[in-house]
């Protein structure tokens, strides 16, 4: 296709340029003689042609144009340059370099500079200082989403039966990858529990605490007993209302503490709810979560007296004892998967111990024993030796210092 | 007592130690969080990028120097995420109505500073316990960052929180040092004047915040 040359405009006539001009000038508003000649109401006309058009604007027109703008003078990627932001003032500039260099410590920076520098560090305190608490468990949802990742296939190694059937070998790889994943995942997923049930724990140290504190206040410092004396039995036989869970079972029968506050979710056995004003004690050890200071010794520990243990997870020493098993002095309570455990102390503060030795004194055992375990352990040539002892349930603690936590 | 640093840590993770990156996340938690929260001006959308980050940080683990620093890697990462929430969410920013509307102009227009160069002793700064509400201050300057364009307020942000020099800057985010020294520049001064502007067009002056911070 090809484009014809541009022909040459028609000249006017001398007549007609003048009255074209003439008209311009008279519709631009400026003075120009308006003598109506033949030719200017020709030019007239011949433009008003030029005006007529159909086309009428939609109402709508008028808003989605504004609407537009508006969206536009809102997006500052639109709206903004950093080449129309504000430059800084050129000592500022200076100051903030030094800064910089200084590794944002304005003591470093030179004095004239310093105080445009120390400036500059109140800003960045103001910036950073955010009043934001993250989410408890944004730690586990974030490891738990790695975790799975970890384990997942690598990208590009997609399982896609061919022929869109399943063949045996397609099946066998299934099964292994769900044997396979169940494996690694267990282990992450039993973690995440054992987190949730130590938190769990924790706030029930702190609704524990602030029941000891109000028992205490009403019985002048002094912490829950039900009876004076152990007698002949044993203390660890839960049930007789003559054990040393029946002190601790004072607290919800006497409405300071609901039962459930009293279970762990670590023990499948713990009960949430039972008639505290009929009974006297848990129905048996396995429902008992908490151990506490044996309360039947020479001095029993006041709450807000010197600092010393009164409550633990449970004791797994206990339970081998009443099992008749040999006893681990050593383990970690069977509440949180052997990890460690909670201990409450009379100042109302709770510790997360991963054992059961705070120094010299084992919180499971009695101070005799526990020096019985320190000598042999002076002798042997092992520091994790620890000797073959044994409870009867009738020990008791050697003063209101030694912990011994039962059952 | 043993403490790792993020390197040994992340190089833990790379062989197989799951646990090592469990500490990585204790140990980054609460200030990448508050770095993601003034980045994309929400809680949850912080939360959002923080776990993006450290899957990313996992996902890209064989790419990592280990001459490097664990830390601004993290942080680098993490600004990328927030700049793709922001993109995802399809919101450039959404401006606060209190916000300044007109970025270049509003201190021509009556907050008193020179329309060229920000003059940082002009700004007033609230003490860390002044009277006024941390909370509503926090909320201020939040609504400032949201105002700012994503580039000045990420190297604001990595420059603050980081406290990088230009040359680590600039290998971090891969640009030149010089654009980094001027963005930084822009930033710093972009931030003044809108705090500045904040302050006067809630009728704060000066001389009525001193007044809040004596006893």
């Amino acid at each position: 296709m090809t484009h014809e040359p541009p022909q040459p405009a028609d000249p006017l006539s001398p007549r007609d340029a003048a009255a074209v001009d003439a008209v311009l000038a008279r519709r631009a508003g400026e003075a120009s003689p308006h003598d109506d000649s033949p030719e200017q109401i020709r030019v007239d006309a011949i433009l008003s042609l030029l005006g007529t058009t159909k086309v009428v604007a939609r109402p709508e027109l008028v808003d989605v144009t504004l609407a537009r703008v508006q969206r536009a003078a809102q997006r500052p990627s639109l709206r903004l340059n950093i080449e129309d932001e504000p430059g800084l003032h050129p000592e500022d500039e200076d100051a903030l370099d030094a800064l910089v260099a200084a590794g944002f410590d304005p003591v470093r920076v030179n004095s004239t500079l310093r105080p445009r520098a120390a400036k500059m560090c109140d800003i960045g305190g103001m910036i950073t200082a955010v009043p934001l608490r993250a989410s408890p468990d944004l730690t586990e949802r974030t490891y738990s989403k790695v975790a799975s990742l970890a384990m997942a296939r690598p990208a590009g190694e997609q399982f896609a039966p061919s022929g869109g059937r399943f063949r045996f070998t397609d099946l066998v790889t299934v099964a292994a990858m769900i044997t396979i994943v169940g494996a690694v995942m267990w282990p992450v997923m039993q973690s995440v529990r054992v987190q949730q049930i130590k938190s769990a724990c924790g706030a029930n140290m702190a609704t524990i605490a602030a029941a000891f504190t109000t028992y205490a206040g009403d019985y002048r410092g002094s912490l829950p007993v039900a009876t004076a004396s152990l007698g002949t039995g044993k203390w660890w036989d839960v049930g007789t209302s003559r054990s040393n869970s029946a002190n601790l079972f004072q607290l919800p029968k006497e409405r300071y503490i609901a039962i459930e506050d009293l279970a762990c979710q670590g023990n499948p056995r713990a009960i949430k709810a039972c008639c505290v004003k009929s009974n006297s004690d848990w129905g048996c050890i396995q429902e008992v979560s908490y151990s506490y200071q044996l309360m039947f010794g020479p001095a029993r520990p006041i709450w807000s007296g010197e600092a010393s243990v009164i409550l633990t997870d449970k004791s797994p020493v206990v339970m081998r004892a009443v099992r008749g098993q040999v006893i681990k002095p050593l383990e970690n309570s069977a509440n949180h998967c052997g990890t460690g455990q909670w201990c409450l102390s009379t100042d109302g503060s709770a510790q997360w111990a991963t054992t059961p030795q705070r120094g010299e004194d084992n919180i499971w055992l009695p101070a005799f024993l526990d020096e019985i375990i320190a000598d042999a352990r002076r002798r042997g040539a092992s520091g994790v030796f620890v000797p073959a002892v044994t409870l009867r349930g009738n020990e008791l603690p050697a003063s209101a210092r030694d912990t011994f936590v039962g059952p | 007592m043993d403490h790792p640093t993020d390197e040994v840590l992340f190089e833990k993770h790379r062989r197989g130690d799951l646990n090592a990156f469990r500490t990585l996340i204790e140990r980054h938690q609460n200030d990448l969080l508050r770095f993601l929260f003034r980045l994309v001006g929400d809680q949850a959308g912080a939360e959002d990028v923080f776990q993006e980050s450290f899957l990313q940080a996992h996902l890209a683990a064989h790419t990592f120097d280990m001459e490097r620093r664990f830390r601004p890697w993290l942080y680098t990462i993490a600004a990328n995420k927030a700049r793709d929430h922001l993109r995802k969410k399809g919101r450039r920013k959404t401006l606060d109505l209190s916000a300044p509307i007109d970025g270049g102009s509003s201190s021509d227009s009556g907050d008193g500073s020179s329309g060229s160069f920000m003059d940082l002793m002009e700004v007033h700064v609230p003490p860390p316990d002044a009277g006024l509400d941390r909370a509503e201050t926090s909320e201020q300057v939040q609504s400032v960052l949201d105002s700012m364009p994503y580039t000045l307020r990420e190297i604001l942000l990595l420059a603050y929180f980081q406290r990088l020099s230009y040359v680590q800057i600039a290998d971090e985010l891969g640009i030149p040092l010089g654009t980094v020294k001027s963005r930084l520049h822009s930033a710093v001064a972009t931030f003044a004047k809108r705090w500045k502007a904040t302050l006067d067009r809630e009728g704060v002056s000066r001389d009525d915040l001193e007044a809040d911070d004596r006893p």
